[in-house]
Protein backbone atom coordinates (compact mmCIF):
# COMPACT_ATOMS: atom_id res chain seq x y z
CA UNK A 1 0.00 0.00 0.00
CA UNK A 2 1.04 3.60 -0.72
CA UNK A 3 0.24 6.50 0.80
CA UNK A 4 0.36 10.16 -0.38
CA UNK A 5 2.81 12.82 0.57
CA UNK A 6 2.94 13.04 4.37
CA UNK A 7 1.86 9.70 4.58
CA UNK A 8 -1.95 10.94 4.91
CA UNK A 9 -4.10 8.73 3.22
CA UNK A 10 -4.12 5.47 1.46
CA UNK A 11 -2.96 6.63 -3.04
CA UNK A 12 -2.57 2.61 -4.12
CA UNK A 13 -3.53 -0.77 -2.47
CA UNK A 14 -2.22 -4.15 -3.66
CA UNK A 15 -5.01 -6.51 -5.01
CA UNK A 16 -4.36 -8.18 -1.32
CA UNK A 17 -4.95 -4.57 0.36
CA UNK A 18 -8.12 -4.08 -1.97
CA UNK A 19 -9.40 -7.47 -0.47
CA UNK A 20 -9.35 -6.17 3.19
CA UNK A 21 -11.60 -3.62 2.55
CA UNK A 22 -9.42 -0.81 2.46
CA UNK A 23 -10.86 2.01 0.31
CA UNK A 24 -9.13 4.54 -2.14
CA UNK A 25 -8.00 7.74 0.20
CA UNK A 26 -8.91 5.85 2.76
CA UNK A 27 -6.85 7.88 5.73
CA UNK A 28 -4.66 6.36 7.53
CA UNK A 29 -5.34 7.24 10.83
CA UNK A 30 -8.96 5.46 10.80
CA UNK A 31 -7.37 2.19 9.60
CA UNK A 32 -4.22 2.02 11.64
CA UNK A 33 -5.81 -1.46 13.90
CA UNK A 34 -6.64 -3.34 10.66
CA UNK A 35 -2.87 -2.56 9.24
CA UNK A 36 -1.62 -4.04 12.16
CA UNK A 37 -3.87 -6.70 12.91
CA UNK A 38 -3.23 -7.78 9.00
CA UNK A 39 0.26 -7.37 8.24
CA UNK A 40 -0.39 -4.54 6.01
CA UNK A 41 3.35 -3.13 4.41
CA UNK A 42 2.80 0.70 3.93
CA UNK A 43 5.24 2.85 1.59
CA UNK A 44 5.63 6.57 1.78
CA UNK A 45 5.01 7.70 -1.54
CA UNK A 46 8.27 7.89 -3.15
CA UNK A 47 7.80 9.95 -6.71
CA UNK A 48 11.37 9.50 -7.98
CA UNK A 49 11.57 6.13 -8.20
CA UNK A 50 7.57 5.84 -9.49
CA UNK A 51 8.98 8.08 -12.28
CA UNK A 52 12.14 6.71 -13.29
CA UNK A 53 10.39 2.94 -13.40
CA UNK A 54 7.59 4.84 -15.55
CA UNK A 55 10.57 6.03 -18.18
CA UNK A 56 11.90 2.96 -18.41
CA UNK A 57 8.42 1.92 -19.44
CA UNK A 58 7.45 4.19 -21.74
CA UNK A 59 10.71 3.75 -23.54
CA UNK A 60 10.19 0.53 -24.34
CA UNK A 61 6.08 0.77 -25.60
CA UNK A 62 7.51 3.73 -27.89
CA UNK A 63 9.71 1.41 -29.31
CA UNK A 64 6.76 -0.95 -30.13
CA UNK A 65 5.00 1.85 -31.88
CA UNK A 66 5.62 5.89 -31.66
CA UNK A 67 2.11 6.00 -31.62
CA UNK A 68 1.65 5.80 -27.96
CA UNK A 69 0.24 8.38 -25.65
CA UNK A 70 1.48 8.67 -21.84
CA UNK A 71 -2.06 8.95 -20.47
CA UNK A 72 -0.60 9.53 -16.51
CA UNK A 73 2.51 7.57 -14.82
CA UNK A 74 1.32 4.64 -14.94
CA UNK A 75 -0.85 4.17 -18.47
CA UNK A 76 -0.48 4.51 -21.75
CA UNK A 77 -2.50 4.19 -24.40
CA UNK A 78 -0.80 2.33 -27.65
CA UNK A 79 -2.92 2.46 -31.44
CA UNK A 80 -2.32 -0.60 -32.64
CA UNK A 81 -3.83 -0.39 -35.90
CA UNK A 82 -0.54 -0.28 -37.95
CA UNK A 83 1.21 -2.70 -36.75
CA UNK A 84 -0.07 -5.89 -38.55
CA UNK A 85 -0.82 -7.86 -35.21
CA UNK A 86 -2.34 -11.43 -36.31
CA UNK A 87 -3.36 -12.11 -32.59
CA UNK A 88 -3.82 -9.52 -29.69
CA UNK A 89 -4.20 -11.73 -26.77
CA UNK A 90 -0.60 -13.52 -27.90
CA UNK A 91 0.92 -10.16 -28.87
CA UNK A 92 -0.37 -8.62 -25.29
CA UNK A 93 1.13 -11.59 -23.64
CA UNK A 94 4.29 -11.38 -25.03
CA UNK A 95 4.54 -7.38 -24.72
CA UNK A 96 3.48 -7.86 -21.40
CA UNK A 97 6.33 -10.95 -20.82
CA UNK A 98 9.06 -8.68 -21.77
CA UNK A 99 8.23 -5.44 -19.75
CA UNK A 100 7.93 -8.20 -16.80
CA UNK A 101 11.70 -9.53 -17.91
CA UNK A 102 13.97 -6.32 -18.83
CA UNK A 103 12.04 -3.46 -16.46
CA UNK A 104 11.36 -5.99 -13.94
CA UNK A 105 7.50 -4.92 -13.77
CA UNK A 106 4.07 -6.36 -14.40
CA UNK A 107 1.38 -4.59 -16.27
CA UNK A 108 -2.03 -5.46 -17.05
CA UNK A 109 -3.11 -4.86 -20.68
CA UNK A 110 -6.33 -4.04 -22.12
CA UNK A 111 -6.93 -4.70 -26.18
CA UNK A 112 -10.48 -2.80 -27.31
CA UNK A 113 -11.66 -0.82 -30.13
CA UNK A 114 -12.04 3.07 -28.22
CA UNK A 115 -9.94 4.07 -25.34
CA UNK A 116 -12.88 3.86 -22.98
CA UNK A 117 -13.37 -0.08 -23.79
CA UNK A 118 -9.32 -0.34 -23.27
CA UNK A 119 -9.86 1.09 -19.81
CA UNK A 120 -11.98 -1.06 -19.28
CA UNK A 121 -10.48 -4.35 -20.29
CA UNK A 122 -7.52 -3.17 -18.48
CA UNK A 123 -8.92 -3.18 -15.29
CA UNK A 124 -10.68 -6.54 -15.42
CA UNK A 125 -7.03 -7.88 -16.48
CA UNK A 126 -5.80 -6.09 -13.50
CA UNK A 127 -8.03 -7.81 -11.18
CA UNK A 128 -8.86 -11.53 -12.58
CA UNK A 129 -6.41 -13.84 -11.51
CA UNK A 130 -7.66 -16.14 -14.30
CA UNK A 131 -6.95 -13.34 -17.01
CA UNK A 132 -3.16 -13.59 -17.14
CA UNK A 133 -2.56 -9.90 -17.29
CA UNK A 134 -3.88 -9.59 -20.77
CA UNK A 135 -7.71 -9.04 -21.96
CA UNK A 136 -8.38 -8.52 -25.66
CA UNK A 137 -12.08 -7.42 -25.89
CA UNK A 138 -11.92 -6.88 -29.79
CA UNK A 139 -11.96 -10.98 -30.87
CA UNK A 140 -14.29 -12.10 -28.81
CA UNK A 141 -17.74 -12.91 -28.71
CA UNK A 142 -20.24 -10.67 -28.18
CA UNK A 143 -21.69 -12.55 -25.27
CA UNK A 144 -18.47 -12.85 -23.51
CA UNK A 145 -17.76 -8.85 -24.06
CA UNK A 146 -21.51 -8.26 -23.02
CA UNK A 147 -20.63 -10.19 -19.95
CA UNK A 148 -17.49 -8.03 -18.91
CA UNK A 149 -19.51 -4.92 -19.16
CA UNK A 150 -22.17 -6.59 -17.11
CA UNK A 151 -19.34 -6.70 -14.41
CA UNK A 152 -18.28 -3.05 -14.59
CA UNK A 153 -19.83 -0.95 -12.07
CA UNK A 154 -20.50 2.63 -13.25
CA UNK A 155 -18.42 4.19 -11.09
CA UNK A 156 -15.47 2.11 -12.56
CA UNK A 157 -16.29 3.40 -16.23
CA UNK A 158 -13.51 5.77 -17.46
CA UNK A 159 -15.84 9.35 -17.58
CA UNK A 160 -17.71 8.45 -14.95
CA UNK A 161 -16.94 10.17 -12.03
CA UNK A 162 -17.74 10.45 -8.08
CA UNK A 163 -20.56 13.12 -9.34
CA UNK A 164 -21.86 11.24 -12.25
CA UNK A 165 -22.29 7.86 -11.03
CA UNK A 166 -25.19 8.07 -8.30
CA UNK A 167 -26.77 10.11 -10.73
CA UNK A 168 -26.83 7.08 -12.87
CA UNK A 169 -27.96 4.70 -10.38
CA UNK A 170 -30.81 7.04 -10.43
CA UNK A 171 -31.32 6.60 -13.78
CA UNK A 172 -30.92 2.56 -13.06
CA UNK A 173 -27.59 2.38 -14.73
CA UNK A 174 -25.96 0.29 -12.41
CA UNK A 175 -23.19 -1.22 -15.02
CA UNK A 176 -21.16 -0.61 -18.24
CA UNK A 177 -23.49 -2.52 -20.21
CA UNK A 178 -26.59 -0.77 -18.68
CA UNK A 179 -24.82 2.35 -19.38
CA UNK A 180 -23.88 1.12 -23.15
CA UNK A 181 -27.78 0.62 -23.72
CA UNK A 182 -28.84 3.79 -22.95
CA UNK A 183 -30.52 5.66 -25.84
CA UNK A 184 -28.13 8.44 -26.96
CA UNK A 185 -30.33 10.82 -26.66
CA UNK A 186 -30.78 10.49 -23.22
CA UNK A 187 -27.13 10.14 -22.38
CA UNK A 188 -26.85 13.84 -24.17
CA UNK A 189 -29.93 14.53 -22.18
CA UNK A 190 -28.17 13.55 -18.71
CA UNK A 191 -24.66 14.48 -19.61
CA UNK A 192 -24.56 16.39 -22.15
CA UNK A 193 -21.85 15.60 -24.94
CA UNK A 194 -19.16 13.78 -22.34
CA UNK A 195 -22.39 11.36 -21.97
CA UNK A 196 -23.11 10.92 -25.67
CA UNK A 197 -19.62 10.24 -26.27
CA UNK A 198 -19.09 7.54 -23.36
CA UNK A 199 -22.18 5.40 -24.90
CA UNK A 200 -20.77 5.40 -28.50
CA UNK A 201 -17.56 4.39 -27.18
CA UNK A 202 -18.82 1.62 -25.05
CA UNK A 203 -20.01 0.27 -28.09
CA UNK A 204 -17.16 0.87 -30.22
CA UNK A 205 -17.07 4.12 -31.52
CA UNK A 206 -14.14 5.76 -30.76
CA UNK A 207 -14.76 9.67 -30.17
CA UNK A 208 -11.00 10.09 -27.95
CA UNK A 209 -8.34 10.02 -30.36
CA UNK A 210 -4.75 9.19 -29.39
CA UNK A 211 -2.93 12.28 -28.50
CA UNK A 212 0.48 10.90 -28.71
CA UNK A 213 2.14 14.32 -27.92
CA UNK A 214 -0.59 14.55 -24.85
CA UNK A 215 -2.86 17.13 -24.03
CA UNK A 216 -1.47 20.81 -23.11
CA UNK A 217 -1.97 21.11 -19.80
CA UNK A 218 -4.82 23.62 -18.73
CA UNK A 219 -3.86 23.60 -15.46
CA UNK A 220 -1.37 23.52 -12.93
CA UNK A 221 -2.09 21.94 -9.14
CA UNK A 222 0.17 21.52 -5.79
CA UNK A 223 -0.68 20.58 -2.43
CA UNK A 224 0.39 19.32 0.74
CA UNK A 225 -1.14 19.17 4.43
CA UNK A 226 1.58 20.26 7.46
CA UNK A 227 3.42 18.37 9.25
CA UNK A 228 1.24 19.17 11.85
CA UNK A 229 -1.86 21.28 12.37
CA UNK A 230 -0.62 25.12 12.18
CA UNK A 231 -2.09 28.66 14.03
CA UNK A 232 1.18 30.36 12.91
CA UNK A 233 1.34 32.22 10.07
CA UNK A 234 4.57 32.04 9.14
CA UNK A 235 4.25 28.40 8.47
CA UNK A 236 1.50 28.96 6.14
CA UNK A 237 3.63 31.20 4.33
CA UNK A 238 6.44 29.05 3.88
CA UNK A 239 4.15 26.45 2.65
CA UNK A 240 2.54 28.59 -0.34
CA UNK A 241 6.40 29.83 -1.48
CA UNK A 242 7.31 26.45 -1.62
CA UNK A 243 4.16 24.96 -3.22
CA UNK A 244 4.15 28.10 -5.49
CA UNK A 245 8.15 27.45 -6.13
CA UNK A 246 7.23 24.37 -7.76
CA UNK A 247 3.71 24.84 -9.91
CA UNK A 248 5.79 27.85 -11.47
CA UNK A 249 9.10 25.67 -11.65
CA UNK A 250 6.41 23.70 -13.84
CA UNK A 251 4.63 26.06 -16.21
CA UNK A 252 8.45 26.89 -17.03
CA UNK A 253 9.99 23.71 -17.58
CA UNK A 254 6.47 23.77 -19.99
CA UNK A 255 7.11 27.37 -21.30
CA UNK A 256 3.69 27.88 -19.58
CA UNK A 257 2.15 31.23 -18.03
CA UNK A 258 -0.67 31.68 -15.79
CA UNK A 259 -3.10 34.62 -15.79
CA UNK A 260 -4.86 33.50 -12.44
CA UNK A 261 -3.79 31.17 -9.13
CA UNK A 262 -6.35 30.32 -6.53
CA UNK A 263 -5.10 29.71 -2.93
CA UNK A 264 -6.55 27.04 -0.72
CA UNK A 265 -6.62 27.03 2.67
CA UNK A 266 -8.49 24.22 5.11
CA UNK A 267 -8.55 22.66 8.67
CA UNK A 268 -8.83 18.72 8.60
CA UNK A 269 -11.71 17.15 7.16
CA UNK A 270 -11.95 14.62 9.55
CA UNK A 271 -11.95 16.52 12.36
CA UNK A 272 -14.89 18.74 13.63
CA UNK A 273 -15.68 22.63 12.59
CA UNK A 274 -13.69 21.97 8.94
CA UNK A 275 -13.12 24.63 7.34
CA UNK A 276 -12.17 25.62 3.66
CA UNK A 277 -11.68 29.55 2.02
CA UNK A 278 -9.85 30.17 -1.27
CA UNK A 279 -8.84 32.88 -2.67
CA UNK A 280 -7.78 33.99 -6.42
CA UNK A 281 -6.09 36.71 -7.74
CA UNK A 282 -5.63 37.18 -11.55
CA UNK A 283 -2.67 38.96 -13.70
CA UNK A 284 -3.04 41.20 -16.38
CA UNK A 285 0.32 40.39 -17.53
CA UNK A 286 0.36 36.18 -17.19
CA UNK A 287 3.38 35.24 -15.51
CA UNK A 288 5.18 32.37 -14.09
CA UNK A 289 7.44 34.03 -11.69
CA UNK A 290 7.68 32.59 -8.50
CA UNK A 291 7.69 35.88 -6.66
CA UNK A 292 5.03 37.77 -8.78
CA UNK A 293 2.40 34.18 -7.67
CA UNK A 294 3.88 34.14 -4.53
CA UNK A 295 3.51 37.86 -2.90
CA UNK A 296 0.43 38.02 -4.60
CA UNK A 297 -0.36 34.70 -2.72
CA UNK A 298 0.87 35.11 0.54
CA UNK A 299 -1.07 38.44 0.33
CA UNK A 300 -4.70 37.41 -0.49
CA UNK A 301 -3.35 34.25 2.69
CA UNK A 302 -2.55 36.97 5.10
CA UNK A 303 -6.00 38.87 4.51
CA UNK A 304 -8.19 35.93 4.86
CA UNK A 305 -6.20 34.03 8.01
CA UNK A 306 -7.81 33.21 10.89
CA UNK A 307 -5.58 33.38 13.75
CA UNK A 308 -8.32 30.80 15.80
CA UNK A 309 -8.21 27.93 13.04
CA UNK A 310 -5.81 25.18 13.05
CA UNK A 311 -4.73 24.67 9.54
CA UNK A 312 -4.17 21.54 8.05
CA UNK A 313 -3.64 21.91 4.42
CA UNK A 314 -2.62 24.41 1.84
CA UNK A 315 -3.30 24.01 -2.31
CA UNK A 316 -2.24 26.31 -4.65
CA UNK A 317 -3.30 26.27 -8.27
CA UNK A 318 -2.35 27.92 -11.36
CA UNK A 319 -4.77 28.08 -14.53
CA UNK A 320 -5.71 30.09 -17.34
CA UNK A 321 -2.84 29.04 -19.04
CA UNK A 322 -0.98 29.86 -22.16
CA UNK A 323 2.52 30.01 -24.04
CA UNK A 324 5.47 32.03 -23.28
CA UNK A 325 5.07 32.80 -27.26
CA UNK A 326 1.56 34.16 -27.36
CA UNK A 327 2.78 37.18 -25.18
CA UNK A 328 4.92 38.53 -28.01
CA UNK A 329 2.56 38.05 -30.71
CA UNK A 330 -0.43 40.06 -28.42
CA UNK A 331 0.08 43.08 -30.66
CA UNK A 332 -2.86 44.98 -28.79
CA UNK A 333 -1.95 44.62 -25.39
CA UNK A 334 -0.33 47.04 -23.11
CA UNK A 335 1.89 44.51 -21.40
CA UNK A 336 4.83 45.81 -20.11
CA UNK A 337 6.53 43.06 -22.10
CA UNK A 338 10.52 44.51 -21.37
CA UNK A 339 9.73 43.89 -17.24
CA UNK A 340 8.23 40.20 -18.09
CA UNK A 341 11.25 39.62 -20.66
CA UNK A 342 13.51 40.62 -17.73
CA UNK A 343 11.60 38.14 -15.53
CA UNK A 344 12.14 35.41 -17.95
CA UNK A 345 15.58 35.42 -18.11
CA UNK A 346 15.89 35.72 -14.79
CA UNK A 347 13.98 32.37 -13.80
CA UNK A 348 15.73 30.43 -16.92
CA UNK A 349 18.87 30.91 -15.13
CA UNK A 350 17.74 29.99 -12.07
CA UNK A 351 15.98 27.04 -13.62
CA UNK A 352 19.39 25.88 -15.32
CA UNK A 353 21.06 26.00 -11.54
CA UNK A 354 18.55 24.14 -10.51
CA UNK A 355 18.42 21.58 -12.81
CA UNK A 356 22.46 21.36 -13.06
CA UNK A 357 23.12 21.38 -9.26
CA UNK A 358 19.67 19.96 -7.92
CA UNK A 359 16.18 20.71 -7.45
CA UNK A 360 16.45 24.01 -4.30
CA UNK A 361 19.89 24.16 -4.76
CA UNK A 362 18.74 27.96 -5.22
CA UNK A 363 15.44 28.72 -4.11
CA UNK A 364 13.55 31.80 -2.28
CA UNK A 365 13.98 32.60 1.16
CA UNK A 366 10.50 32.58 2.15
CA UNK A 367 10.67 28.79 1.27
CA UNK A 368 11.02 27.95 4.94
CA UNK A 369 12.61 24.62 5.71
CA UNK A 370 11.11 24.24 9.41
CA UNK A 371 9.98 20.75 10.46
CA UNK A 372 6.34 22.36 10.98
CA UNK A 373 5.99 22.53 6.82
CA UNK A 374 8.26 20.09 5.72
CA UNK A 375 6.27 16.77 4.97
CA UNK A 376 6.65 13.51 7.10
CA UNK A 377 8.02 10.20 5.05
CA UNK A 378 7.93 7.42 7.48
CA UNK A 379 7.37 4.76 5.39
CA UNK A 380 9.96 5.74 2.83
CA UNK A 381 11.34 3.38 0.01
CA UNK A 382 14.68 3.66 -0.88
CA UNK A 383 15.29 5.77 -4.09
CA UNK A 384 16.96 2.66 -5.45
CA UNK A 385 16.86 4.15 -9.09
CA UNK A 386 17.77 7.64 -8.90
CA UNK A 387 20.26 8.09 -5.57
CA UNK A 388 23.61 6.81 -5.17
CA UNK A 389 23.65 6.17 -1.74
CA UNK A 390 20.27 4.31 -1.99
CA UNK A 391 21.27 1.77 -4.45
CA UNK A 392 19.97 -1.96 -3.95
CA UNK A 393 22.86 -4.16 -2.60
CA UNK A 394 24.05 -7.43 -3.48
CA UNK A 395 26.21 -9.52 -1.16
CA UNK A 396 29.28 -11.22 -3.01
CA UNK A 397 28.62 -14.95 -2.71
CA UNK A 398 31.39 -17.07 -0.38
CA UNK A 399 32.63 -19.99 -3.01
CA UNK A 400 34.80 -18.92 -5.43
CA UNK A 401 33.81 -19.42 -8.83
CA UNK B 1 16.00 13.81 -42.40
CA UNK B 2 14.98 16.59 -44.51
CA UNK B 3 15.40 19.81 -42.86
CA UNK B 4 14.77 22.76 -45.44
CA UNK B 5 16.50 25.84 -45.56
CA UNK B 6 14.78 26.87 -41.98
CA UNK B 7 17.07 25.01 -40.14
CA UNK B 8 20.12 26.56 -41.46
CA UNK B 9 19.27 29.59 -40.27
CA UNK B 10 17.44 29.20 -36.55
CA UNK B 11 20.51 27.66 -34.64
CA UNK B 12 21.32 29.50 -31.31
CA UNK B 13 23.34 32.22 -32.04
CA UNK B 14 25.63 30.66 -34.26
CA UNK B 15 25.42 32.61 -38.21
CA UNK B 16 26.18 29.96 -40.86
CA UNK B 17 27.32 33.17 -43.26
CA UNK B 18 30.16 33.44 -41.41
CA UNK B 19 33.26 31.50 -41.56
CA UNK B 20 34.06 27.77 -40.65
CA UNK B 21 31.10 26.20 -38.35
CA UNK B 22 31.91 25.50 -34.60
CA UNK B 23 32.01 21.21 -34.83
CA UNK B 24 31.25 21.46 -31.22
CA UNK B 25 27.79 21.88 -32.18
CA UNK B 26 25.27 19.68 -33.97
CA UNK B 27 23.88 20.58 -37.30
CA UNK B 28 21.61 22.15 -35.58
CA UNK B 29 23.28 24.63 -33.96
CA UNK B 30 21.98 23.06 -30.65
CA UNK B 31 24.36 21.47 -27.72
CA UNK B 32 27.66 19.55 -27.83
CA UNK B 33 28.05 16.33 -29.53
CA UNK B 34 31.73 15.85 -29.21
CA UNK B 35 32.42 15.01 -25.13
CA UNK B 36 32.13 11.27 -24.50
CA UNK B 37 29.27 9.82 -22.39
CA UNK B 38 30.07 7.13 -19.66
CA UNK B 39 26.42 5.53 -20.24
CA UNK B 40 27.23 5.11 -24.11
CA UNK B 41 29.97 2.42 -23.03
CA UNK B 42 28.44 0.73 -19.63
CA UNK B 43 24.76 0.98 -20.88
CA UNK B 44 23.48 -0.84 -23.83
CA UNK B 45 19.80 -0.82 -23.08
CA UNK B 46 18.85 2.17 -20.59
CA UNK B 47 15.17 0.73 -20.12
CA UNK B 48 16.60 -2.92 -18.23
CA UNK B 49 19.95 -1.64 -16.87
CA UNK B 50 19.63 -1.61 -12.97
CA UNK B 51 22.86 -0.76 -11.01
CA UNK B 52 23.60 -2.22 -7.45
CA UNK B 53 26.07 -1.82 -4.96
CA UNK B 54 28.39 -4.81 -4.57
CA UNK B 55 29.42 -5.71 -0.13
CA UNK B 56 31.86 -8.42 0.58
CA UNK B 57 35.57 -9.30 0.01
CA UNK B 58 35.39 -12.95 -1.29
CA UNK B 59 36.16 -11.52 -4.72
CA UNK B 60 39.20 -9.39 -4.57
CA UNK B 61 41.43 -11.58 -6.17
CA UNK B 62 39.27 -11.84 -9.31
CA UNK B 63 39.37 -7.28 -8.82
CA UNK B 64 35.66 -7.15 -7.58
CA UNK B 65 35.56 -4.85 -4.19
CA UNK B 66 33.07 -3.78 -1.72
CA UNK B 67 31.45 -1.39 -2.71
CA UNK B 68 31.94 -1.36 -6.49
CA UNK B 69 28.93 -0.57 -8.41
CA UNK B 70 27.15 -3.47 -10.68
CA UNK B 71 25.87 -2.80 -13.59
CA UNK B 72 23.31 -5.51 -14.82
CA UNK B 73 20.85 -5.25 -17.94
CA UNK B 74 17.72 -7.90 -17.60
CA UNK B 75 16.98 -7.82 -20.88
CA UNK B 76 20.43 -10.33 -21.45
CA UNK B 77 19.80 -13.84 -21.22
CA UNK B 78 21.83 -15.36 -18.74
CA UNK B 79 24.49 -18.20 -20.13
CA UNK B 80 26.09 -20.45 -17.56
CA UNK B 81 29.69 -18.27 -17.29
CA UNK B 82 27.62 -15.57 -16.73
CA UNK B 83 28.11 -13.22 -13.48
CA UNK B 84 24.39 -12.31 -12.21
CA UNK B 85 22.94 -10.82 -9.42
CA UNK B 86 20.32 -13.42 -7.88
CA UNK B 87 17.39 -13.71 -5.44
CA UNK B 88 18.27 -16.13 -2.69
CA UNK B 89 16.66 -16.40 -0.15
CA UNK B 90 19.42 -14.47 2.13
CA UNK B 91 19.17 -11.69 0.07
CA UNK B 92 20.13 -10.25 -3.74
CA UNK B 93 23.80 -12.06 -4.53
CA UNK B 94 26.28 -11.67 -6.74
CA UNK B 95 27.55 -14.79 -8.42
CA UNK B 96 27.99 -16.81 -11.16
CA UNK B 97 25.28 -18.51 -12.96
CA UNK B 98 25.89 -21.54 -12.87
CA UNK B 99 26.22 -21.68 -8.97
CA UNK B 100 22.67 -21.29 -8.68
CA UNK B 101 20.73 -23.61 -7.03
CA UNK B 102 16.83 -24.35 -7.90
CA UNK B 103 15.80 -22.00 -4.85
CA UNK B 104 17.71 -18.95 -6.97
CA UNK B 105 16.00 -16.78 -9.19
CA UNK B 106 19.02 -14.54 -11.71
CA UNK B 107 17.37 -10.86 -11.27
CA UNK B 108 19.69 -9.75 -14.19
CA UNK B 109 22.61 -10.06 -15.96
CA UNK B 110 25.94 -8.17 -14.91
CA UNK B 111 27.56 -6.44 -17.77
CA UNK B 112 30.20 -4.07 -15.80
CA UNK B 113 31.77 -3.51 -12.59
CA UNK B 114 32.71 0.05 -11.90
CA UNK B 115 35.41 0.04 -9.52
CA UNK B 116 36.80 3.70 -8.22
CA UNK B 117 40.07 4.72 -6.68
CA UNK B 118 39.84 8.12 -4.27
Amino acid sequence: MVLSSNDGCVVSRSNEARALGIPMGAPVFKYRQIFKAQGVVQFSGNFELYGDISQRIIHLLTAITPRTEVYSVDESFLDLSQLGIANYQVWGGAVRQRLLREVGIPVSIGIASTKTLSKLASEHAKRDSGSSGVLDLINMCPNMRAAYLLNTPVKDIWGVGRRLSPRLRAEGVHNALDLSQMPPRLAAQLMGVHGRQMVAELNGTSCHRLEPFGKIRQTAMHGRMFGEDTRQFAVIEAAIASLTARAAAQLRAERLLARGATLYLSTNRHKPGYRRINRSINFTTPTADTGLLTAGLVEVAEAAFNSGLDYHRANIFLYDLVGEGSLQTDLFNNLDLSESAASQVRLRAFDAINARYGRRTIRYAAEDLSAAWQPKHNHRSPHYTTAWDDLPTARIIQNKW
Amino acid sequence: MDEGFGAMADGDGVSVHSGFPNPALDRRGQGARLALDLNQLLVKHPSSTYLFRVAGHHWSDQGIYDGDVAVIDRAREPRMSDMVIAWRPTGSTLCRRRQLTSDDEVWGVVTAIIHQYD
